[in-house]
């Protein structure tokens, strides 16, 4: 038998944790709202059962404002799933259980996992599960998804819930009399094609009431035939506004639409109500209040304050709150550079011994000269001038992931709402912004949470200028050749000015694009919690392998192509400077004449670096050998001087997205246009700025 | 009185909301419905309140924050 099961919560409830925990996949978690952009699937077997989870981003509701909870409820309306799983996170029992009332509305059996209730216990307080099951009508299973803990007993439940769906009678709210009168006379007049059950068509009929624009164009498709036109509306409009050629257009677009305004929908109620909708809200938020203080048990040894509350109070405090974030970021920094150095030393020493080791034992073996030359400069040059590196990734992200892990992102959000705000966005896009420093895609996927498309446009097209840890070995390896001593110092400098043009660029882009109307700022903050090794652990690794796999792939793939352009012309085997590679690169130089790299060396490793910013250097690499004494006299050689140097990094940070990047930006945005609007502009900001900084150090 | 003018430690019930419908909705979705009781745990200047709404902390912005219009709990 196979079981089809959605995994639906508020943000950050801890949805992922749990399908994790059940399919063995490492998806990424966190501790803030909105970490899960995507839906994921994993079947597990079970007793002869095949169970497939859906993993579905978090929502706080059903309605169609979000990108997120059409997702959702598309997937439950379309695909049909056996069992919904609602996790609920007890510490926050109130607030979760809004959600769950709206899903069991829609009339699919429900299964409640009660997830966090170590967390409630750790306050003093408990949950009577069996108060709990009898107020929803539906089991509640307590769960603690990080250990593991209930998941059997879940899982058993989602198999008889199943079984037994046609039995299911889900619990029915009561609205009132004024509402509740209200939805039978949508419920008769809603005709259908299809059969659907008396749970949905009630469902479909309060979002009838409560004027869900998805579900009434939807009705509109389905039963335009059965209901009359208001023609005497219409005519009454096409009179006023002497536009009797559009009437029929018009009434075609708009009749099912205004029908609900003026039969269903008598918008504003009599008394103290305002709207239907703002009632049922009102209503199932009443609901959960009559038994909430009888289910959570011990309520009044809640706290007032918790420590996450005190904490709050310093980390976001009016004044030590920004200095504070930007310490933290200085540490991240700090981090990256210094514990990711110390192995990265060891690292390079290690291909280096490699390498040398190789090209010794071929020669032993009387390999041929251009099999040596592919393995030895080609393959260990290039992969391994990007895996030395490793270590400095593995570092940025392992500080990345305690930062997410921790609670303090969703803060940071509220910390930088204020100086966003100037630059025209909301505080939730410094999220996707500072998620670039580790990698421009998910960061990208990440501005999804923004609510509004325009600032989600803006978010979309500044985070590729945060400097990613692709970009940072080109810092290493320029200022190591050219300001000994104060690499850290240039590579700080790459990355404050990748933040100075971002928001020089969502300055323009608003003024471009006008102020949109500023819905402000909303934004749930979950409770601090120790970062669990496992997260980190998880999340680290996940990224080292992507590493590895990019450095194994694409990376590799890119060595050997400019292993084979740089040995080879078209007569057959030449030496480098003749070299199809060389010819390619010398086409294109001239361009960069004026930024100071106008040799085709450089300008071949550019462009090979759009395929991925870490193959500038891997390519490099392969130019000049493993040997890095030999790459700094080689980019003196060529001309390369300090200010070329800077140029050149500049230009490497600022210039055209990756492929990777260009591909999620292409599917976020649904747009070829902007896709190719972010290739050409960086492009161009990336020369006019290099040149700037090339002409002016030379000046001083 | 608006949510804006209330202080840290206070507690307030939500007479009337009046914002846009979808920003409304998000506030319904974070528990902000009409009498409702909200305590503000600490401020972020004039910029950003950080309160306690049916057991969840909610950050709002100020632009929210003063079109919230409730009632102080003590003056009942």
């Amino acid at each position: 038998m196979i079981i089809k099961v959605a995994l639906v919560g508020n943000p950050n409830c801890g949805k992922t944790t749990l399908f994790n925990a059940y399919t063995g996949a490492k998806h990424k978690v966190g501790n803030w709202p909105g970490v899960t952009v995507d839906k994921k699937e994993g079947t597990i077997k079970h007793d002869g059962h095949s169970i497939t989870f859906v993993d579905l981003p978090g929502i706080y509701s059903i309605s169609p404002y979000s990108l997120e909870e059409i997702l959702t409820r598309e997937y439950i309306l379309n695909y049909n799933p056996d069992v919904i799983i609602n996790i609920v996170d007890a510490s926050n029992l109130e607030r979760n259980l809004y959600l769950t009332l709206q899903l069991i509305e829609m009339g699919k059996p429900v299964v409640v996992a009660l997830n966090m209730v170590d967390v409630l216990e750790g306050r003093g307080m408990s949950i009577d599960i069996e108060a709990l099951t009898t107020e929803l009508k539906v089991p509640v299973i307590p769960v603690i998804a990080v250990e593991k803990t209930g998941i059997t007993k879940l899982i058993h439940q989602i198999i008889k819930s199943s079984k037994s769906k046609e039995e299911y009678e889900p619990l029915i709210i009561d609205y009132g009399e004024l509402i509740e009168d209200k939805i039978n006379e949508v419920q008769q007049k809603i005709k259908l094609k299809i059969e659907v059950d008396k749970f949905l068509k009630r469902w479909l009929s309060i979002k009838v009431l409560e004027n869900d624009h998805e579900i009434l164009s939807k009705l509109r498709d389905e039963s335009i035939e059965e209901l009359p036109v208001e023609s005497d509306f219409y005519q009454h409009r096409s009179h006023h506004s002497g536009k009797g050629k559009r009437r029929k257009l018009h009434k075609e677009v708009h009749n099912m639409k205004d029908y609900h305004h003026r039969h269903y929908i008598e918008h504003h109620l009599p008394g103290k109500m305002e709207t239907y909708e703002e009632e049922i809200a009102r209503r199932k938020y009443d609901f959960i209040t009559t038994f909430i203080e009888s289910v959570v048990i011990n309520k009044e040894n809640k706290p007032n304050e918790i420590l996450s509350d005190r904490i709050d109070k310093i980390v976001t405090h009016s004044i030590y709150g920004l200095p504070i974030f930007f310490l933290m970021m200085a540490l991240v920094f700090v981090f990256t550079f210094t514990v990711g150095n110390f192995f990265a030393d060891i690292f390079e020493g290690g291909f280096g011994v490699v390498g040398g080791m190789f090209k010794n034992g071929m020669e032993s073996l009387n390999s041929p000269e251009w099999l040596i030359s592919l393995c030895v400069d080609g393959i260990i040059g290039g992969v391994g001038g990007i895996l030395i590196f490793l270590p400095n990734i593995a570092a940025l992200f392992i500080a990345m992931s305690l930062l997410e892990d921790s609670g303090y992102m969703a803060r940071v959000a509220l910390i930088m709402d204020k100086l966003m705000c100037k630059i025209g966005l909301n505080g939730k896009a410094v999220i996707p912004m500072i998620l670039g420093f580790g990698c421009s895609v998910p960061a990208i996927m990440t501005a999804r949470t923004l609510e509004n498309k325009k600032d989600r446009l803006i978010t979309i097209l500044i985070t590729p200028f945060m400097s990613c840890s692709a970009r940072f070995p080109i810092y290493v390896l320029f200022s190591r050749a050219f300001f000994p001593g104060y690499e850290i110092l240039i590579a700080f400098s790459l990355y404050m000015l990748g933040i100075v043009i971002a928001i020089i660029m969502a300055l323009v882009f608003r003024a471009f694009f006008g102020k949109s109307e500023q819905p402000g700022l909303i934004i749930e903050l979950p409770s601090y919690k120790k970062p669990a090794y496992r997260t980190t652990g998880i999340f680290v690794w996940e990224k080292v392998r992507e590493y590895l796999e990019r450095a194994g792939t694409i990376i590799f793939i890119a060595s050997i192509i400019i292993w084979f352009i740089l040995d080879f012309n078209f007569t057959g085997k030449s030496i480098m400077t003749e070299s199809i590679g060389a010819d390619i690169g010398r086409f294109i130089a001239p361009i960069f004449k004026p930024l100071g790299f106008g040799n085709w060396q450089a300008t071949l490793a550019l462009l090979a670096g759009i395929l991925g910013k870490e193959i500038v250097v891997s390519s490099m690499s392969v130019i000049y050998g493993v040997g890095e004494v030999g790459l700094i006299s080689a980019l003196g050689g060529l001309g390369f001087s300090a200010a070329s140097a800077y140029a050149f990094m500049v230009f490497s940070l600022l210039y055209t997205p990756c492929v990777a990047t260009l591909g999620v930006i292409k599917s976020e945005t649904k747009s070829w246009w902007w896709m190719s609007f972010s290739f050409v502009y960086q492009l161009v900001i990336a020369y006019f700025v290099a040149f700037v900084f090339y002409q002016a150090i030379n000046l001083i | 009185m608006t949510l804006f003018d209330g202080k840290v430690n206070g507690k307030y019930i939500v007479e009337s909301v009046d914002v846009n419908i979808k920003t409304k909705k998000r506030l319904q979705d974070m528990g902000i419905t009409q009498g409702v009781s909200i305590k503000i745990m600490s401020k972020l200047g004039e910029h950003a309140y950080i309160l306690r709404i049916r057991g969840s902390r909610v950050a709002l912005g100020r632009d929210i924050t003063d079109k919230i219009i409730v009632k102080d709990i003590a003056s009942e």
